[in-house]
């Protein structure tokens, strides 16, 4: 690493889905076994950064990486239930993309909202569904195990 | 996909300057007479010349900051206005008196920009889940350049029946009086933690930890004591920066009841980062639980 690099950093960005010219279809973040059961793995390789994460009964579920609360990486954090919690304060992620418990808080807010993809698994690959359109997930859908950015 | 954002770039600026305050640049005693001594901050090298007048500083382009030597530290002023400063830290008494030792000292590098820190400040939700450290009571205060946060906890890593009063006194140099219960035994202690950006996407954290003198306790002892509270706040600090390394900022943060006053504390900061004549009325904060 350069002194460049060491001290002036680039920081970590949720990119902007929709900048990413590419047609509608099942992306292939991950071969199955590259996450266990209750584990989660950080996705680059996508139009933007998610989390990708096998919970209760092996449901595949995928949000966002950052948590929208105060921003840390949901990948740093624990897989329980069918849902993800947040390192930093415990927030509690369903798979569906919405907060259900905020340990400290009487209430949750009603914005404690966030992006999710769907997830498919396939023949040893896991798959998350991208249109820039924002069109629901298509099984039958095109099936691109290659990506490169 | 769900779209419940007009904007879906969650990137935020970062600020287009290092803020205005005094600057710890290190422990005094590490800058020894006739030695010129080389730092790199605010994205330039900073040349610490002491002599037996007193020390100068020079960054380049014949430009010299003001410099202060106060509880045991090395400050300077940073200022893109290059106005006089507006404050001096106050002296703590605890910092010039035999029953106290003099600071131990540590220093990290975080690869984030510096207003990363401060939010610990208000974020009270974070003690639990990042330090294993629920604590009972938690106030915060602001008033001028100043902002205080005291907490009531009880950790397993920084001790029982913990009281912390930490006071930042512009946004960069804090310090914090701490009592807490070690083996049926109370000690004090106080911390000083301290900054300077190195970049916009890295500071460097330059921390000391003092304790009151235990009567009867041997020179060894005592250095070995104040080791292992150097040692349990890097333990405590490392916990941050996994959290701080791998993360987004969120300028606009969704928040709970629970959450503590972060939209407060962070306009309070902001002060810092704009011209005096910009800074904005009612950034004070009358003392309150959260």
């Amino acid at each position: 690493m350069t002194d460049q690099e060491l001290i002036a950093p680039d920081l970590p960005e949720q990119r902007d889905p929709k900048k990413a010219q590419l047609k509608p279809g099942w992306y292939k973040v991950a071969d199955s076994n590259d996450i266990g059961s209750m584990e989660a793995i950080q996705v680059d390789d996508f139009p933007t950064q998610i989390v990708v994460w096998r919970g209760k009964d092996d449901q595949l579920s995928a949000l966002d990486l950052y948590c929208r609360h105060m921003g840390a990486s949901l990948a740093c954090g624990e897989v329980e239930e069918d849902g993800i919690r947040c390192p930093f304060h415990a927030w509690r992620w369903s798979g569906e993309g919405s907060c259900n418990e905020v340990p400290y808080a009487k209430r949750i807010p009603p914005k404690a909202v966030t992006r999710s993809w769907e997830v498919d698994e396939l023949d040893g690959s896991i798959y998350v569904w991208f249109d820039r359109d924002g069109n629901s997930a298509d099984l039958n859908g095109e099936r691109i195990d290659e990506l490169s950015f | 996909m769900n779209s419940v954002f007009k904007e879906d770039v969650l990137t935020s600026d970062l600020p287009d300057r290092f803020p205005r305050g005094w600057f710890a640049l290190g422990h005094q005693r590490d800058f020894p007479v006739g030695e010129t001594k080389n730092i790199f901050g605010f994205n330039r090298k900073i040349k610490v010349l002491r002599t037996n007048d007193g020390i100068s500083i020079d960054v380049g382009d014949g430009e010299s900051w003001p410099v202060l030597e106060r509880n045991q530290m090395i400050l300077v002023w940073h200022d893109v206005e290059k106005g006089d400063p507006d404050y001096l830290p106050k002296k703590i008494d605890e910092c010039y008196s035999d029953e106290w030792s003099d600071y131990g000292m540590a220093s990290f590098v975080v690869k984030n920009n510096c207003r990363e820190l401060i939010d610990n400040m208000a974020d009270k939700g974070h003690f639990g889940p990042v330090h294993q450290a629920p604590f009972e009571g938690f106030w915060n205060e602001a008033k001028d350049h100043t902002y205080t946060q005291e907490m009531t906890a009880d950790s397993p890593i920084l001790g029982r029946d913990l009281f912390s009063q930490a006071t930042y006194e512009g946004p960069a140099y804090m310090t914090t009086y701490m009592s807490a219960v070690h083996d049926g035994m109370k000690v004090e202690s106080r911390l000083a933690v301290t900054h300077i950006p190195l970049t916009l996407t890295s500071f460097q954290i330059n921390f000391g930890v003092m304790v009151k003198k235990v009567p009867g306790m041997s020179a060894e002892d005592e250095a070995a004591f104040i080791q292992g509270y150097v040692d349990a706040n890097n333990y405590a600090f490392g916990q941050d920066v996994a959290i701080w390394e791998n993360k987004i900022y969120i300028p606009d943060p969704v928040v709970c009841d629970g959450d503590g006053p972060l939209r407060k504390l962070r306009k309070w900061y902001g002060q810092f980062l704009v011209n005096r004549a910009d800074i904005p009325s009612g950034l004070d904060l009358k003392k309150r639980e959260f």
